[in-house]
C-alpha cells in the first residue's frame, strides 16, 4: 500500500510538471475513481471527475453529411425513364378499358382479381356467358338443318332446269 | 476520401470537434453549429485529404480555426461573456465540500485559464492527444505546449488545494 502511495504521488508530481505520458495519466484516472484514494491526494480527485465526466460530452446534433451533386446526365437519364414509366401506365390502363368494351365477362374477372367480394359474381357472369354461348352452338344445328334443306331445293329447281 | 471515409472520420471525430469548440464558443448550440458548419466545408475539400499526413489533427485544427473566427466577431464575443458570466455563480460556503460542488468548482475554474492553456488541458486530459498532435492542431511546438500544461495543471492544483481547505474549515466551523 506504502508502496502504492509513493508510486502514484510520484506519477502525481510528474502530472502537475507536464511530464506524464498517456498511460500514466490513465493510471491516475483508475486511481482516483477507485476508493483507495489517499487523504493527501483528496484534494485533486475532483480534477480528474471532471475530466472524466467532460469525455462523456458528445455532439448534441446529428451531423448532416451533404449528398454528392449528381450530374446532369442523371437527370437526363431520370426525366428519360420518368416519363417511360407514365407512359407505360397511360397503355397499360388504355388496354384495360379496351378489354371491358370487349367483353363484360372478361371485364368482371379482372376485377375480381383486385375485390375478392366479387369473386362470385365474376363466376355468376362467367357461367352465364357459357350459357349463352351454348345456347348459341345449339342454334346453329338448326341453322344447319335449314341449310342443307335449302341446298335441296336448289339442287331439285337446277335439275329440273 | 470516399463518402465512407468520410463518414467515419465524422463519427470519430464529431464528439471531440464538439468539445474543443464548445470549450471555446462556451455555447454548446454554437458549438454544435459549429462543428456542422466545419464538417460542410471540409466535405467540399475532401478530395484534398489524401495529401494530408494526419486527418484527425486536420480536423481538429479546422474547428479550432473556425471558432477562432467565431470569437473574432463581435455577436460571438458578446454572447460567450454572457454565458461565462452565467457560469461563474459563487459556490455556496454553507455547504460541506462535497465531490459534486468540487466538480462544478473545477469547471469553473477551467474557464478562468487562459484560453491556450484551457484548450490544451482539454486536448490532453480530456481527449488524450500525443503532444505531437496537440502541436498540429493548435501551431504551437511541443515544448511550449509541456509548459503550458504544466501551468494550467498547477493553476489547477493551487485552487484545488484552496478549496480543499477552505472547505474543510467551513465544514468545522458549522459542526
Amino acid at each position: 500500500m506504502n508502496t502504492d502511495y509513493k508510486h502514484i504521488d510520484n506519477i502525481l508530481n510528474k502530472y502537475f510538471e507536464g511530464l506524464t505520458n498517456l498511460q500514466e495519466e490513465a493510471e491516475l484516472r483508475r486511481y482516483f475513481h477507485s476508493d483507495q484514494v489517499s487523504i493527501d491526494h483528496e484534494p485533486y480527485k475532483a480534477l480528474f471527475q471532471y475530466l472524466s465526466q467532460a469525455q462523456q460530452t458528445g455532439n448534441p446534433l446529428p451531423i448532416q453529411i451533404p449528398q454528392p451533386k449528381r450530374s446532369r446526365r442523371f437527370y437526363y437519364a431520370a426525366s428519360v425513364a420518368l416519363l417511360m414509366g407514365l407512359g407505360l401506365v397511360w397503355l397499360l390502363q388504355n388496354n384495360h378499358k379496351t378489354s371491358i368494351h370487349l367483353n363484360d365477362a372478361s371485364a368482371t374477372i379482372q376485377m375480381s382479381n383486385q375485390n375478392p367480394k366479387k369473386k362470385k359474381e365474376a363466376q355468376k357472369e362467367l357461367k352465364k356467358f357459357t350459357r349463352n354461348v351454348s345456347e348459341g352452338l345449339d342454334k346453329t344445328g338448326a341453322l344447319s338443318i335449314f341449310g342443307q334443306t335449302t341446298k335441296k331445293v336448289f339442287n331439285l329447281k337446277t335439275k329440273e332446269k | 476520401m470516399t463518402q465512407l471515409e468520410f463518414v467515419n472520420t465524422v463519427k470519430r471525430l464529431e464528439d471531440k470537434m464538439f468539445r474543443l469548440a464548445k470549450m471555446m464558443l462556451i455555447s454548446a448550440d454554437e458549438a454544435a453549429d459549429a462543428v456542422q458548419e466545419v464538417f460542410t466545408k471540409l466535405w467540399l475539400k475532401r478530395n484534398q485529404f489524401n495529401r494530408i499526413s494526419n486527418t484527425d489533427a486536420y480536423f481538429m485544427r479546422a474547428v479550432r480555426n473556425y471558432c477562432l473566427d467565431r470569437i473574432k466577431s463581435k455577436q460571438a464575443k458578446e454572447s460567450r461573456l454572457d454565458t461565462v458570466a452565467f457560469m461563474m455563480k459563487a459556490p455556496s460556503s454553507e455547504k460541506q465540500y462535497d465531490t459534486h460542488e468540487a466538480v462544478s468548482i473545477v469547471e469553473q475554474l477551467m474557464m478562468e485559464l487562459p484560453e491556450k492553456q484551457r484548450l490544451i488541458v482539454q486536448l490532453r486530459d480530456v481527449d488524450g492527444y500525443e503532444f505531437k498532435e496537440i502541436a498540429q492542431i493548435l501551431d504551437m511546438n511541443e515544448n511550449a505546449i509541456r509548459t503550458a500544461l504544466s501551468r494550467a495543471r498547477k493553476t489547477l492544483k493551487n485552487a484545488l488545494i484552496k478549496q480543499y481547505e477552505y472547505g474543510l474549515q467551513t465544514h468545522r466551523q458549522y459542526s
